[in-house]
């Protein structure tokens, strides 16, 4: 019997997005602690923040080991939870921008931060680690009740 | 759901990985379905209860 399958990247591709999102978060620490004058930090910021985008997006959606109709349930509830954390997320700071006094540096900051954490990127950062995070979890106590002495 | 996927493993003295290897899925789905944290497929359900040699309804149960 066949059943629907989610199209997905092969599994090399998770090790691929390890190796980027490691890089750029290296590539990110060693620009803001350096400060290179010759280097704009911004930029450097910028392009290290696309650099982890684009790794976490490879491991997001390249296949498990053993890619079943489990995972495929991971995947999806943890998209939905991503997506319910997001938008709780909007509500709860959406007001406390609006009613920070303007113009002052500290508001303008607090109000750059929302701006990023709030941002559509976050939907699948967060999903990435939630599916990560409890197929770890399974792998661990799997591993821990998986043979037939007990 | 309940399952007896437990029991009919002890009994055989199979593991999970072996049960998960015989039936095409990983490790993780035998635990997940053991500790009624998933609900099989149809499907899946039908090649664990052929895997065990019994009717699904002797390895499923409803609560």
């Amino acid at each position: 019997m066949k059943t629907k399958r989610i199209i997905l990247l092969p599994y090399h591709f998770q090790i691929v997005g390890c190796v980027i999102v490691c890089l750029s978060l290296l590539f990110m620490i060693i620009s803001f602690f350096l400060r290179l004058e010759s280097i704009n930090l911004f930029q450097c910021q910028l392009y290290g923040l696309f650099a982890l985008y684009l790794g976490l997006f490879l491991i997001g959606l390249a296949r498990e080991k053993h890619e079943d109709e489990f995972t495929i349930y991971l995947r999806t509830s943890s998209a939905f939870y991503a997506m319910l954390f997001f938008f709780a997320l909007k509500i709860i700071l959406t007001p406390i921008v609006a009613f920070l006094p303007p113009e002052r540096t500290l508001t303008s900051l607090v109000k750059q931060s929302v701006n990023e954490v709030t941002g559509l990127g976050v939907i699948f950062v967060v999903y990435v680690f939630m599916y990560k995070i409890r197929m770890a979890r399974y792998n661990k106590e799997s591993k821990k009740e998986g043979n037939y002495e007990e | 759901m309940k399952n007896s996927i437990r029991i009919e493993r002890a009994f055989r003295r199979i593991s999970q990985q072996d049960l998960a290897n015989a039936i095409g899925v990983s490790r993780q789905t035998i635990y997940a379905i053991e500790n009624e944290r998933f609900i099989p497929s149809t499907e899946l359900a039908l090649r664990i209860s052929a895997y065990f040699g019994k009717p699904v309804n002797d390895i499923f149960s409803l609560d």
